[in-house]
């Protein structure tokens, strides 16, 4: 299991558009992938659990991900957080 | 009588009335097939859901806009969450039908959205609502809402303004849009707003008070709807009407190239608007 600390940066945090960025990018590696913030586990390979989660701007994330390509979906995830999710 | 609710998109309209009323989604005669059966059921259902929501994302899109078309397409990847989906195939794997599955998940995507604290989010509790009747409509065969021949001077009277209703739907013969619920930032005010059409959101027992055919005068920026006025107030609407649409032309004029430059002008004419109202 590998894992990273992030934060959030696009003024609208995790909604629809972000989410399916993030999800659709999750979705090409075969790794579990979750999002612990504030105290909550959440799948981040489910958009549905990641937009309830409202995720903010500003939020810190800590991402896990635990599989075969671990370290390759840490890096995008990491990667796609730190460029503020297509939406800046 | 007079109808209040919430102001959702300015203007005011006056026409009779076109009630449209929810479809029977009810599945209780469906008996369960069994579990491959039910789960190719739902399969196709999905792809059925999929290709008819891209058609009339795309038919928004050009219509009305990239971001209303968006919540189509945001519906499409909320359904294509690998997570709800296995939820389903357990949910028919315990004896479910297709339409059970369908009802008992989304319903329980649609209370878990419901009770977050951000409002955005929980605008995803309707999306999930939308995804659940269409696909339940399409599971029982029901026929779809079609919106494409509605005369001039309509009122829409409806339980909400979804994206699926906007598709094929002549704006220039909506006067106005009543809905039974939906706030500020619900679908049905982003696209009544899209529209241009004059919309109150929130009148809760419109359906049950309005008949198919009775006058509506709908005044969206004050929201409040007149149900079967009489001849004194049509008139006095109508004029109210006129100078609304007046102000509004006066302000297009602004949006011409020719004056890019007038920046403070257009913006002192906004505010003399606004403190009209």
């Amino acid at each position: 299991m590998v894992s990273a600390k992030v934060k959030v940066i696009n003024p609208q945090g995790m909604h629809m558009r972000p989410a399916q960025v993030f999800v659709a990018e999750m979705a090409k590696y075969n790794s579990d992938v979750t999002i612990v913030f504030g105290g909550k586990t959440v799948n981040a390979k489910s958009i549905m659990h990641l937009m309830a989660a409202c995720i903010k701007q500003g939020s810190e994330l800590e991402i896990r991900c635990e599989g075969e390509q671990e370290a390759e979906a840490l890096k995008a995830a990491v990667a796609l957080v730190e460029a503020g999710l297509g939406d800046l | 009588m007079i109808l209040r609710g919430i102001a959702a998109s300015d203007g005011i309209g006056l026409g009779r009335a076109v009630c449209v009323r929810e479809e029977n989604l009810d599945y209780s005669d469906v008996a369960y097939s069994g579990k491959e059966s039910e789960k190719a059921r739902l399969q196709a259902a999905i792809e059925e859901f999929e290709q008819r929501t891209s058609a009339m994302a795309e038919h928004i899109r050009q219509q009305v806009g990239d971001k209303e078309s968006e919540i189509l397409t945001g519906q499409i990847a909320m359904l294509a969450d690998p997570f709800m989906r296995s939820q389903m195939q357990d949910a028919i794997d315990g004896g479910a039908c297709a339409e059970a599955a369908v009802d008992n998940v989304c319903t329980m995507y649609a209370d878990m959205f419901a009770a977050v604290e951000d409002e955005m989010m929980r605008q995803r509790a309707t999306d999930v609502k939308d995804i659940r009747s269409r696909l339940l409509g399409i599971l029982l065969g029901a026929a779809s809402v079609d919106l494409s021949n509605l005369p001039a001077g309509t009122v829409l009277v409806t339980r909400e303004l979804t994206p699926s209703m906007t598709v094929g739907l002549q704006k220039e013969n909506v006067a106005a849009i009543i809905t039974a619920s939906g706030g500020k930032t619900s679908h049905s005010a982003i696209l009544a707003r899209a529209l241009q059409v004059p919309a109150v959101l929130s009148v809760t027992k419109v359906l049950e008070v309005v008949r198919d055919g009775d006058g509506l005068i709908v005044d969206g920026g004050e929201g409040i709807a007149i149900l079967n006025p009489d001849e004194r107030t049509r008139s006095e609407y109508l004029t109210r009407q006129k100078d609304y649409q007046a102000r509004i032309a006066s302000l297009e004029v602004y949006r011409s190239p020719s004056h890019r430059g007038c920046r403070r002008q257009a913006i002192s004419a906004l505010c003399q608007h606004r403190l009209r109202r």
